[in-house]
């Protein structure tokens, strides 16, 4: 944790280094909690990228103030996210990307279960309540703590647990009714 | 075994371990073994789903952002506008008062306008600008539901009127309505509640009125709805609201799908609505729940 503060004030000072530091360390997170709530990942890239941008313009903003800078870049997506999904809900549903890039494995066979898989899960999260799926997108997608992704919500952290169970619950439900 | 405490800090526990790979599924049933049948199933299902959301960034996506990202930090950082501090709800009070001294209480008139009235279109006109000024989603949503309701009043209205070619348009509104609301992101639930910044509409005795009374006087007469208070109590209030809404519009949108004054071309469009609105009120209700 010393050592991301210690990037971020470099970045606010206009090291570049330091935030494409930053950019290596949560690239991964933030790539993966866009491309699942998106589902494409040509957009998902764009998208990523303007997460980024939008945090290097706004470094300056940013205070290590109980807020991990996880929290801070993940709010930043979310309401990159939050636009996106309103122009693109005007559209047809987005259908499901099949070119999602997967656990890299040299059987195809193993491939295509896991994308359908993947997809089964992806369709079900998408009949979660907006709470309960961002939850989930950051616990297991971003990876984030539940105090992490309180922070991100402005949540406390029982709500975020409570929320964690229900959805849970709930998509298992829709994964058996699938079955 | 429903949402309780205890149950839930127990599965994140188990969660927490499982997913940094330092506990199995039955090393945490073994300790707690009351819970044993709930807690594996719940374990098992978010096993499946960290698997199934286990996606790797490859190589050349993180090459391409990385150099798009570079390209632009190597640009000068824009200046920054200063901007003045004026909250909205100024602004918005200043477009209203504007309007109203140049207009000489036009928009207060149109308010309570009818769709065939010359200041019918002033009424519409004016609630975008409310809702386009309102900071915080939640009054957003407050404002959407108040304007459902307006609507329900001038369909009742065309069909005591029997003007069969507005109820269709007056219909597809409500539906556009309803559409609004659910795109807002406090709907899909991440939005916190603050405090006002835009004067709230009186909807206090919408709470206590009857069906008999009118969207214009449940509107002006009461306690504001949802302003300056704790997040807890406006979160508390605007459930209030909504549920309060729901069940009356959806009654009165049945209604007017089962009277054969109404053309079955605003019928669809109100079907639509009625499971629009279903959705949406039922998802914001939720998240102001998830606490």
């Amino acid at each position: 944790m010393q050592e991301e503060q210690n990037l971020i004030q470099r970045a606010r000072q206009g090291d570049q280094d330091a935030f494409a530091q930053l950019y290596e360390n949560h690239f991964d997170k933030i790539y993966r909690y866009v491309v699942l709530k998106i589902g494409n990942m040509a957009e998902a890239e764009d998208m990523t990228q303007q997460v980024f941008v939008k945090a290097y313009e706004s470094i300056d903003s940013y205070r290590w103030q109980g807020i991990p800078f996880s929290a801070w870049l993940f709010r930043i997506a979310h309401n990159q996210m939050v636009d996106f999904v309103r122009k693109e809900s005007k559209k047809k549903t987005v259908p499901f990307d099949e070119s999602l890039p997967v656990l890299s494995d040299s059987n195809p066979e193993h491939e295509v279960e896991v994308k359908m898989e993947m997809e089964k899960v992806v369709l079900a999260s998408r009949k979660l309540t907006g709470a309960q799926r961002e939850v989930i997108n950051l616990r297991f997608a971003g990876g984030l703590s539940i105090a992490e992704a309180a922070k991100t919500m402005r949540k406390s952290e029982g709500a975020i647990k409570a929320l964690q169970h229900s959805a849970i619950l709930a998509l298992r439900k829709t994964l058996l009714v699938g079955e | 075994m429903g949402n309780n405490k205890r149950f839930n800090d127990i599965l994140n526990e188990c969660l927490e371990h499982m997913l940094a790979g330092d506990e199995t599924i039955e090393q945490c049933l073994r300790r707690y073994p009351e819970y044993a049948s709930e807690l594996g199933s719940l374990l098992r299902t978010a096993v499946t789903v960290k698997k199934a959301f286990d996606i790797k960034p490859s190589a050349d996506a993180r090459a391409r952002v990385r150099f798009q990202l570079q390209s632009i930090m190597s640009k000068p950082k824009a200046e920054k506008r200063v901007r003045a501090a004026v909250p909205r709800w100024a602004v918005a009070v200043c477009v209203v008062l504007l309007v109203f001294f140049l207009s000489g209480g036009t928009v207060l008139a149109a308010d309570g306008s009818m769709p065939g009235n010359p200041l019918y279109p002033v009424k519409l006109i004016t609630e975008n600008v409310r809702v386009s000024l309102t900071g915080s989603e939640e009054k957003k949503a407050e404002l959407y539901a108040l304007f459902a309701d307006r609507r329900m009043a001038e369909l009742d209205y065309l069909v005591a009127k029997g003007k069969s070619a507005d109820i269709e348009k007056v219909a597809r509104r409500l539906y556009k309505n309803y559409t609004m609301m659910g795109e807002l992101s406090f709907i899909a639930g991440t939005e916190s509640v603050t405090t006002a910044s835009v004067p709230a509409p009186m909807l206090g005795a919408a709470l206590a009125s009857d069906n008999s009374t009118t969207t214009q006087q449940a509107e002006t007469t009461g306690a504001k709805s949802i302003a300056g208070n704790s997040n807890a109590s406006i979160r508390a209030k605007l459930k209030q609201i909504l549920v309060y809404y729901a069940s009356t519009q959806s009654d009165k949108i049945q209604k007017l799908l089962d009277s054969d004054k109404v053309p079955e071309s605003a019928k669809i469009a109100l079907r639509r609505a009625l499971q629009t609105s279903g959705n949406n009120y039922q998802n914001a209700i939720d998240n102001l729940d998830d606490q």
